[in-house]
């Protein structure tokens, strides 16, 4: 939890910019410098499960 | 491609470390498709260079990987940790790849086709530099599955930014077919070239036209975070290097 939290928050945090840009939020809402250890705290308050993306892969030949 | 990234040395960071998290499953999936030892391999959207790594390591030192990537900067880190000699990167579009030569045996990629405005488009271009049989193999996600469960209140915050800022920025959120809307122009597009069975089972024959003689595919292990919002460098999935 702590490593998905962590990488989490890290990337939205680096994301900040383009959140603000477009005007979703403001970086102060944001705050990307504590967004991560916010979203560990989070976590750990209320004993979620915490879940990664599906993924899937594909191939073919031509 | 452009990263979204404002801090170049954060975001090079965290492909990186996206890469420790992706790996095994990028890598098993390059192995079922049929890499092998002795193939060329063009890498789509190399970003950091992880998958172009990867695949110099099915393909051994008989073989050669060559990673395109739009990004100079995300071209310089990961020939910065690059050792191989048969792994070259070069800055190039993805999208059209103008002025990278045919005779792939495969191509690879990783969260870049998300990025990309024409999907079908790129897999076309892609196809077109793969030998007769050769492979066409990518690794995408879906961005719009819940982050916990349950999802504590400044988690469901931190991802209506992201979902929000991505739909903004044109960057497809959902996987599948069931993903036709107009932000999710490079998701949707990718569905209908790779296989209309929904996103998550076997990819079916579809879309690119070229006469596809074996598909397969599936899910894959979902850790992390979708990160380029560009590349097989995790290839890594922002701006997004891929890969």
């Amino acid at each position: 939890m702590t490593i998905h939290s962590l990488h989490t928050g890290d990337r939205v945090a680096e994301d900040a910019r383009l959140i603000a840009q477009p005007g979703v939020a403001t970086a102060t809402k944001v705050a990307p410098a504590t967004l991560a250890t916010r979203l560990l705290a989070d976590a750990l308050a209320s004993g979620s499960a915490m879940l990664g993306p599906p993924r899937a892969g594909a191939w073919t030949t031509v | 491609m452009d990263y979204f990234a404002a801090d170049r040395a954060a975001e090079d960071e965290r492909l990186l470390a996206q890469s420790r998290l992706v790996d095994p499953a990028t890598k098993r999936l390059l192995e079922a498709a049929g890499l092998a030892p002795g193939m060329r391999v063009l890498d789509l959207g190399s970003g950091a260079g992880n998958v172009a790594r990867l695949a110099a390591e099915l393909v051994g030192p008989n073989g050669a990987v060559v990673g395109v990537e739009k990004d100079p900067e995300a071209v310089e880190l990961a020939q910065r940790h690059t050792s191989a000699p048969n792994v070259e990167f070069r800055v190039g579009d993805a999208q059209t790849l103008y002025g990278i030569e045919g005779g792939f045996d495969a191509v690879t990629g990783r969260l870049i086709l998300l990025h990309l405005p024409d999907t079908v488009g790129a897999l076309r271009a892609a196809a077109a530099r793969v030998r007769p049989g050769g492979l066409v193999i990518m690794h995408e996600c879906d961005l719009g599955y819940l982050w916990a469960s349950p999802q504590p209140p400044l988690w469901s915050q931190a991802r209506a930014w992201l979902l929000e800022a991505a739909e903004k920025a044109g960057i497809g959120t959902r996987l599948g077919p069931g993903a036709v809307q107009p932000v999710s122009r490079g998701r949707a597009a990718w569905a209908t070239a790779a296989g209309r069975s929904g996103g998550r089972g076997r990819a079916g024959r579809a879309g690119l036209g070229l006469g596809q003689r074996r598909v397969g595919g599936g899910p894959t292990d979902g850790t992390g975070r979708c990160g380029h919002p560009g590349g097989s460098g995790t290839g890594d999935a922002g701006r997004t290097p891929t890969g």
